[in-house]
């Protein structure tokens, strides 16, 4: 809570202490939450003066910092009171320290009550998973800060012990521009046949055990709320997929004419459910695409159209950059055989007849 | 109902399409570039963009401010604490400071730093300059700019459904001869695309994407994202060299990379796996006159590769009973003396720059100078030669005197 009494009273007992502008014993700054700006109150006009001749004389930084910088503000007189506006917000629940030739006073911008996090989705969510699986997903609830995944989330095998370096180790973490979905990687080295991790270290997922995918209890939101309590996920990993993506095989379950029913695509594996939003299209009878809503767990997909079922032939279109959850597309496995990849840029289409 | 599945005659390019777009601010500020003259380039992956900015006149010459005393293998440490002195302009506490790339002008001397105020999705982006041996804020509303999309671009039918999720992540910006080369990391495809685009950007579509496959020890070839690369003449051809995410080093010839080639990079090298590299750097020997590269890495030192090694190097074998490789191994590569290195530029023929974390003190970053061509600080080691009882003198420090920086 920002309790406005004691940094008044913090403010005074600074002012007091040093005074070496002609000021008066109540000088003292305020957090205008609706601007941002500081407002200064206290200070006669020739000190009000002085600095806005001289605003060197003024630094605004967080309280504590061991440097001579400041941030850069803007500086306006307004009345009896200085008007200090920051070229950056103040953040809230940071303790700041302003000096005013001298004359040092804390703000606090008032802390906002930040939403507990909590991990609300993962994926693949199926139950059993291959053990070559590039790519998971996780889904929170809040905004979460980045830097923290590489010591936030850990891999626990079958037998309790962590999964040691079970992901790639990039600099960058890859969310999505919410930082609600953060993507891992398992790492590359250890799920490609042949490479010397894979051979070395194993794959960090074997097929038949089971895993425990353990978010920390003290993951923070972006508005520094931590979890609180550790999250989990589990899953049992099944047979690696190691062949292309061949729509064939999938099954489309078509929906009656005239309504809004879904139309589903059934997969033969577990495609990836972020990707597959967006690169997997109908277009109806005469060219247009379908608008609607979209569902999927990544084993089927489904769209609810907002128009209803025409009579006549859609396509479904599969965009060549669709992989599956282990890395596989349309144009090639993962890790296929020298001279096997790399052939088919080209989407594929699928096709489905609505008849009266 | 039967299934039919039919091949679009589509074009077998793939092109990302992508105008020429108007945005001034920064989204987000990554990986950072300079072409010859004085347009620094931002990747901005919140924004799917490269950003350029013409700073013309907010350049400032640094050629007064002593670097170090290279002769004595002492590099000048212009701050302490960085992320501090940073954290006091920014307003914010200093493990709120995120320095995510640097950039050296070469003309000026100049060094850019790409900063984050925060780490949430509201992170106020930054270019911080130093100005012989000041800190400042760049203000881009001043100078020029253009930007191209490289991100995936968003479409009316996906954004129907919501805030589209993908981003590329962008970890190498290049610009070589009227070309940017970008290098990114996607969140939801592990694709190998790299994507070659004009600059002065046009407003045509430009934006080549280009699918590149490198064979893996054994029998097997795959895709890989490219996290940093360079452009270099090897034997007089201008070539690139990449480090893929899972660190095989990868030769091709620029000529070979148009659009639509499905390119297969030849695999000259390989870092070690358990690693990824930050930076690939290309420098001058001054010693010997050799032209070389050097790779940061996140869990390793560095390592230096000469051309003449990359031009030279075999490609390596591939196939059936080709025994997989797990440590460095391919083309030959220096060792060099630099763990704890975050960032890393040239400033001239004679100094590199790097933000590291101090080899007395890894709670503190430094923006540090480093006499090329061995990268080494002859202060940063503990060895009997730095001490005072030691009479010996072979790095000349001694009968040279304390440094008396401007």
């Amino acid at each position: 809570m920002f309790a406005s009494q004691t940094w008044m009273r913090r403010a005074l007992l600074a002012a007091l202490i040093a005074v070496p502008l002609p000021v008066l014993a109540e000088v003292a700054a305020r957090f205008d939450p609706v601007s941002g700006a500081v407002v200064v109150t206290g200070l006669e006009s020739a000190s009000r003066a002085a600095l806005l001749a001289n605003p060197e004389l003024l630094r605004l930084q967080v309280a504590r910092l061991d440097s001579t910088r400041g941030m850069p503000v803007t500086l306006r007189d307004q009345g009896a009171t200085l008007v200090i506006e920051p070229r950056f917000d103040l953040r809230p629940g940071t303790v700041y320290m302003l000096d005013l030739n001298g004359t040092a006073l804390e703000i606090v911008p008032p802390i906002a009550e930040a939403t507990v996090p909590r991990l609300v989705g993962f994926a693949p969510s199926q139950a059993v998973i291959p053990a070559n699986t590039l790519r998971l997903y996780l889904h929170f609830s809040e905004p979460m800060a980045r830097g923290q995944l590489r010591d936030a989330v850990v891999l626990i095998g079958h037998d309790g012990t962590e999964v040691p370096s079970p992901f790639l180790n990039l600099e960058v973490e890859l969310w999505d521009p919410t930082q609600t979905r953060a993507t891992l990687l398992l790492d590359p080295g250890r799920i490609k046949q042949g490479v010397g991790p894979n051979t070395q270290g194993g794959a960090p997922l074997m097929t038949g055990e089971a895993y425990r995918l353990v978010v920390s209890e003290a993951m923070q939101s972006a508005a520094g709320a931590p979890l609180g309590q550790e999250a989990s996920v589990a899953f049992r990993v099944g047979d690696a997929e190691r062949s292309a993506i061949v729509p064939d095989d999938w099954q489309i379950l078509p929906p009656p004419v005239g309504s809004h029913a879904p139309v589903t695509v059934a997969f033969d594996r577990i495609i990836d459910s972020g990707a597959v939003l967006r690169l997997l299209t109908v277009e109806d009878p005469q060219g247009a695409p379908v608008r609607g809503q979209i569902e999927t767990d990544g084993g089927a997909w489904s769209l609810i159209p907002n128009q209803p079922w025409q009579d006549g032939t859609y396509r479904v279109i599969v965009d060549p950059e669709l992989e599956d959850v282990s890395g596989n597309s349309i144009s090639a496995a993962f890790d296929a055989a020298v001279g096997t990849i790399g052939t088919n840029h080209a989407p594929v289409t699928l096709t489905f007849n609505i008849t009266q | 109902m039967r299934m039919t599945k039919s091949i679009l005659t589509a074009s077998a390019l793939a092109l990302v399409a992508a105008n020429a777009v108007q945005a001034q601010s920064l989204s987000s500020a990554g990986a950072l570039a300079f072409d010859d003259a004085d347009t620094l380039f931002v990747g901005d992956a919140k924004a799917g963009l490269v950003h350029a900015f013409d700073l013309g006149d907010a350049l400032a010459d640094q050629s007064g401010y002593q670097l170090g005393r290279a002769q004595t293998f002492e590099g000048r440490t212009i701050f302490n604490n960085l992320d501090v002195e940073i954290a006091a302009i920014l307003g914010v506490e200093p493990e709120q400071v995120v320095i995510n790339d640097m950039v050296v002008h070469k003309p000026s001397k100049q060094i850019f730093l790409s900063v984050h105020r925060g780490h949430g999705p509201d992170a106020e982006a930054v270019i911080v300059s130093v100005n012989n041996g000041a800190l400042g804020l760049v203000d881009l509303a001043a100078a020029d700019h253009s930007s191209m999309s490289v991100g995936p671009v968003p479409t009316s039918a996906t954004l129907e459904f919501g805030q589209p999720l993908n981003t590329l992540a962008i970890t190498d910006i290049d610009y070589y001869q009227g070309e940017l080369l970008v290098a990114g990391v996607s969140n939801e495809e592990f694709s190998s695309k790299l994507r070659r685009m004009p600059f002065p950007f046009t407003d045509e579509i430009s934006t080549s994407s280009i699918e590149i496959w490198h064979a893996v020890h054994a029998q097997y070839e795959t895709r890989a994202p490219i996290i940093t690369q360079t452009v270099a003449e090897l034997d007089g051809v201008a070539t690139l060299i990449a480090i893929y995410a899972c660190t095989p080093i990868v030769r091709i010839p620029l000529s070979e990379l148009t659009d639509g080639a499905e390119v297969k990079g030849t695999m000259v090298g390989e870092m070690g796996f358990g690693n990824t590299p930050l930076d690939i750097v290309p420098y001058v020997n001054a010693w010997d006159g050799t032209s070389n590269v050097v790779v940061t890495n996140t869990n390793r030192s560095a390592a230096s590769l000469s051309l003449a090694g990359l031009a030279a190097a075999e490609a390596m074998p591939e196939g059936e009973g080709v025994q997989p490789v797990f440590s460095v191994a391919g083309v030959d590569q220096f060792p060099l003396p630099m763990s704890g290195t975050m960032h890393l530029d040239t400033l001239d023929e004679t100094y590199a720059v790097v933000v590291r974390t101090s080899p007395e003190d890894p709670r503190n970053i430094q923006l540090h100078t480093v006499a090329m061509p061995f990268f080494f600080d002859r202060a940063d080691h503990i060895v009997e030669m730095n001490f005072e009882s030691f009479t010996a003198d072979p790095f000349g420090h001694k009968a040279a005197g304390p440094v008396e920086y401007n």
